[in-house]
């Protein structure tokens, strides 16, 4: 820790604005401790990446300020920086918290504690109100004990960092209590993330304020979540196109492993290698011609655990045969080019993966904004889309119950006419999409899209990506889970098992269609097999089975 | 027939107006034609709709369809003409088929003066209603133009969904128009068509048959009051058992209307597949 400075009492334009940049710092710095409280271990929508990115865009509205700004002008584009930035609805709602503190403040020159305790307790007023039906026990809950304890004790400390020290004192102790709130964090074993980012961003605040602007070492804060997620982020990266060989993946449990000479030896045998661990624990990932090898290797350094292989090739070439279909259907002849576009209403979906962004513009949608499971888009990536569509009335498809929230602020941002459907799902968004009719207004397909969009039941199967006890089921990290509906319905170790009973769980009578989308790494073995369980399963149904390419979920299969 | 009757109405094969219904009204129907190959059939003449899927079962090529020539048209209006009578003729539409430019050019030779020529703007019972509300008007001694302005208004009042099971052979028929747009689609989907403005349009893109058949209904349900709609014809192709189904619920819901059922007949069942139904409606005046 470096010698503290005296605590500020006051703070101007720069005061402010340099404690707002440390404390994005600080929250970027614990981002995977954010992450790692996700209630479901799904790799979903981040909420420590979420504010972290949203904190960002705060930042860069701040970035060429004149030095002698005043703290109203910087809380001001601080906000304004966020509202475009917005990621997720934590994002959405960490940005209204920004928009109330700049109000708070009005045109303030300096602010002192009181100023501060003031603002505060507009930040929380705003949040509220930003929320349709606010939910004790989130974020909201947490940024009101800040503002509380703010208030409470500003009349007798005025110190802007004595200020500070009530309100994360205040916000902690909400925080603390927020699983008495939310069964659902009771029973996950974790506070609230979006709880957890504010007190981050508020010890950020105070630590500035106090001069003490070392960041803490967080090795052993991140858990295991964090680390996995960075690890199928940095797999993800490595498969293209012109993947060859085989994915080959296992854990090695061993005693005094020398890592290095080990990861220098397996990464030798292949290309892409990722290997991570400790020397009790090697994680390898390697795209290897010759799998055998590179286990038989592995070996000498303990018991292997959680192997899988994948033929890429085989991936590869599948994928550029559906590549090719895709390019002979779109050079067929007789479509007229005048007749695609709807007459004056675009739609925007948000998705991930080129099989599925094809599917929901063969259903009319006229854009993609790339994102949905781990990357939320921005409200400024939305709007942006909204504002180079070729209409002027838009329909939004959020497609993801996190991308809900900032898809509603477009609609204040643009003179265009949007409409959010709160599609929370793909296949959410295929079932709205078919009732879209030319023939009709944007409100008469809306009213139509909202009453189709629950016609489909979604199933997504992946992996968990850490502990937890939900609803009395146990899932271990690195389980097979499968979700219905966005809710944890069943987890274990053999895939086609939790298809099958996650299948049973979505309690559809009578299916008529499967439509599966093979997540991307998936082998052609693996989609055929469950292709084969429904077709065995349900044989009245039809099944039909698309390369979605979507990362993260190994299946997401709309059932009607 | 009743001796105070002063025109004969007139239409096309594609009218599928049902044969019983024709003969009563002393609708006139001239047929289209469908060929394999070398072979030409006159449409419920020569070739029923159970011929053609027949036909088509055991063939690898599909077949195509032709406009009735003038001469056909012009014995038709001579005939008429020479009982005394005036003719009306509505046909399928003109950015469908090449049939109302046939009937024009025939009335054109036989009698300009005693025959009018209407453009349907689409086909199947969505003209047919029309040309049955002028046949009935007709009947109880209407003039010519008072059946042409009635057509003409039923046409208005007229409307029409279809299903297809596929999308195959309106592609292949080329009568696509946007419809196009629905073929690049990478899902399996059973659309929902209809005919705007003399083309063929797609309305919705259902994914399973059973909720299309329910979308069928409930588009026809969203039509108008109860009371307004006075006739509805459910059509098929192929397999009758879910027209049945759709008869028995359009006519609990609709118990003001008359509701019959209708086979489509060859030309129409080349163009949309032994897969189609559909449902034909008219609205009160």
């Amino acid at each position: 820790m470096n010698a503290t400075t005296h605590p500020q009492a006051v703070w101007n334009g720069k005061t402010l604005r340099d404690g707002f940049i440390f404390a994005a710092d600080y929250l970027q710095h614990h981002r995977d401790h954010v992450n790692a409280l996700n209630v479901f271990p799904v790799p979903d929508g981040d909420t420590g990446t979420n504010m972290a990115l949203t904190m960002q865009g705060a930042l860069d509205a701040v970035a060429d300020t004149a030095p002698d700004a005043t703290v109203g002008q910087i809380a001001e584009r601080l906000a304004h920086g966020a509202l475009m930035g917005a990621r997720g609805n934590s994002g959405v709602i960490l940005s209204q918290i920004l928009r109330g503190f700049a109000t708070g403040l009005d045109a303030a020159i300096e602010m002192d504690g009181r100023d501060l305790a003031r603002a505060l307790a507009n930040a929380s007023a705003t949040a509220y109100k930003a929320v349709m039906r606010p939910v004790e026990g989130t974020m909201l809950t947490v940024t009101r004990g800040a503002a509380d304890a703010a208030r409470e004790s500003s009349a007798a400390h005025p110190a802007i960092a004595d200020v500070l020290r009530a309100a994360r004192h205040g916000a902690q102790m909400a925080l603390d209590k927020t699983p008495e709130q939310l069964d659902i964090l009771r029973q996950a074993g974790v506070v609230d993330a979006g709880g957890q980012g504010v007190v981050y961003l508020l010890d950020g605040l105070l630590r500035s304020a106090l001069g003490d602007t070392n960041l803490p070492d967080v090795s052993r804060i991140a858990g295991a979540p964090g680390e996995e997620m960075a690890f199928l982020d940095m797999v993800d990266d490595l498969h293209g196109e012109e993947a060859f060989g085989y994915c080959t993946n296992f854990m090695v449990h061993g005693t005094n492993i020398d890592t290095d000479s080990a990861r220098n030896a397996i990464a030798a045998m292949g290309q892409s290698a990722v290997i991570v661990g400790d020397d009790s624990a090697l994680k390898v990932h390697i795209h290897a011609l010759n799998p055998g090898e590179v286990l038989s290797y592995a070996l000498r350094f303990g018991e292997l655990d959680q192997i899988k292989i994948d033929n890429m090739s085989l991936q590869t070439e599948t994928l550029s045969a559906q590549r090719k279909a895709v390019s002979a259907r779109a050079a067929r002849p007789p479509v007229d080019a005048a007749d695609l576009v709807h007459d004056d209403i675009a739609i925007i979906a948000v998705a991930a993966g080129a099989g599925i962004s094809e599917a929901l513009i063969s259903l009319g949608v006229t854009s993609i904004v790339s994102g949905g499971q781990t990357m939320n888009p921005s409200t400024k990536e939305l709007l942006e889309a909204v504002e180079t569509a070729p209409a002027n009335q838009v329909i939004l498809l959020p497609n993801n119950k996190n991308i809900i929230m900032a898809a509603n602020q477009v609609a204040n941002l643009t003179g265009k006419t949007v409409r959010v459907v709160p599609t929370r799902s793909i296949p959410a968004a295929l079932s709205a999409l078919t009732t879209f009719n030319t023939d009709q207004s944007l409100d008469d397909n809306v009213a139509d899209m909202i009453a189709a969009m629950d016609d489909s039941c979604a199933v997504a199967i992946t992996r968990a990506v850490r502990d937890v006890d939900l609803h009395g089921l146990p899932v271990t990290a690195g389980q097979v889970i499968g979700l219905v509906n966005d809710e944890l319905a069943t987890a274990g170790d053999d895939e086609l098992d939790v298809v099958r009973r996650t299948m049973t769980a979505a309690e559809v009578d009578d299916p008529e269609l499967f439509t599966v989308f093979v997540g991307e790494n998936v082998s052609q073995d693996d989609a055929t097999s469950l292709e084969s369980l429904l077709a065995e399963t349900w044989p009245n149904a039809e099944i039909e089975v698309h390369h979605g390419g979507q990362p993260h979920y190994r299946f997401i299969v709309s059932i009607e | 027939m009743s001796d105070k009757q002063q025109v004969t109405v007139v239409t096309d094969s594609t009218a599928d107006v049902p044969a019983a219904v024709a003969s009563e009204l002393g609708i006139v129907v001239v047929p289209l034609r469908i060929n394999f190959g070398q072979e030409s059939f006159r449409d419920g003449i020569e070739l029923t709709t159970d011929e053609l899927l027949q036909r088509m079962a055991g063939s690898p090529v599909l077949p195509t369809t032709s406009q009735p020539t003038v001469g056909e048209f012009a014995s038709v209006f001579q005939e008429a003409l020479d009982a005394g009578r005036d003719v009306v003729c509505i046909t399928i539409g003109s950015k469908l088929s090449g049939t109302f430019q046939a009937a024009s050019s025939a009335a054109e030779q036989i009698g300009p003066d005693r025959i009018t020529i209407i453009d349907g703007g689409s086909t199947t019972m969505h003209i047919g209603w029309p040309a049955i509300a002028g046949a009935r008007m007709a009947r109880q001694g209407a003039q010519r133009s008072d059946v042409a302005a009635e057509i003409r208004s039923a046409t208005e009042r007229a409307n029409l969904f279809v299903v297809l099971k596929t999308l195959e052979y309106v592609y292949k028929g080329g009568r696509i128009g946007k419809v196009g747009q629905l073929v690049g689609s990478a899902l399996n989907i059973k659309p929902i068509i209809s005919v705007r403005d003399g083309r063929v349009v797609p309305i919705e893109r259902i994914r399973t048959w059973n909720k299309a058949l329910r979308r069928l209904v409930e588009l026809t349900r969203e039509e108008g009051d109860i009371s307004e709609l006075s006739d509805i014809m459910v059509l098929y192709v192929g397999e009758r058992e879910d027209a049945d189904t759709m008869q028995a619920e359009l006519t609990s819901l609709f118990p003001e209307a008359h509701v019959a059922i209708g086979r489509a007949g060859a030309v129409i069942g080349t163009h949309v597949g032994p897969g189609g139904i559909g449902i034909a409606t008219l609205r009160r005046r």
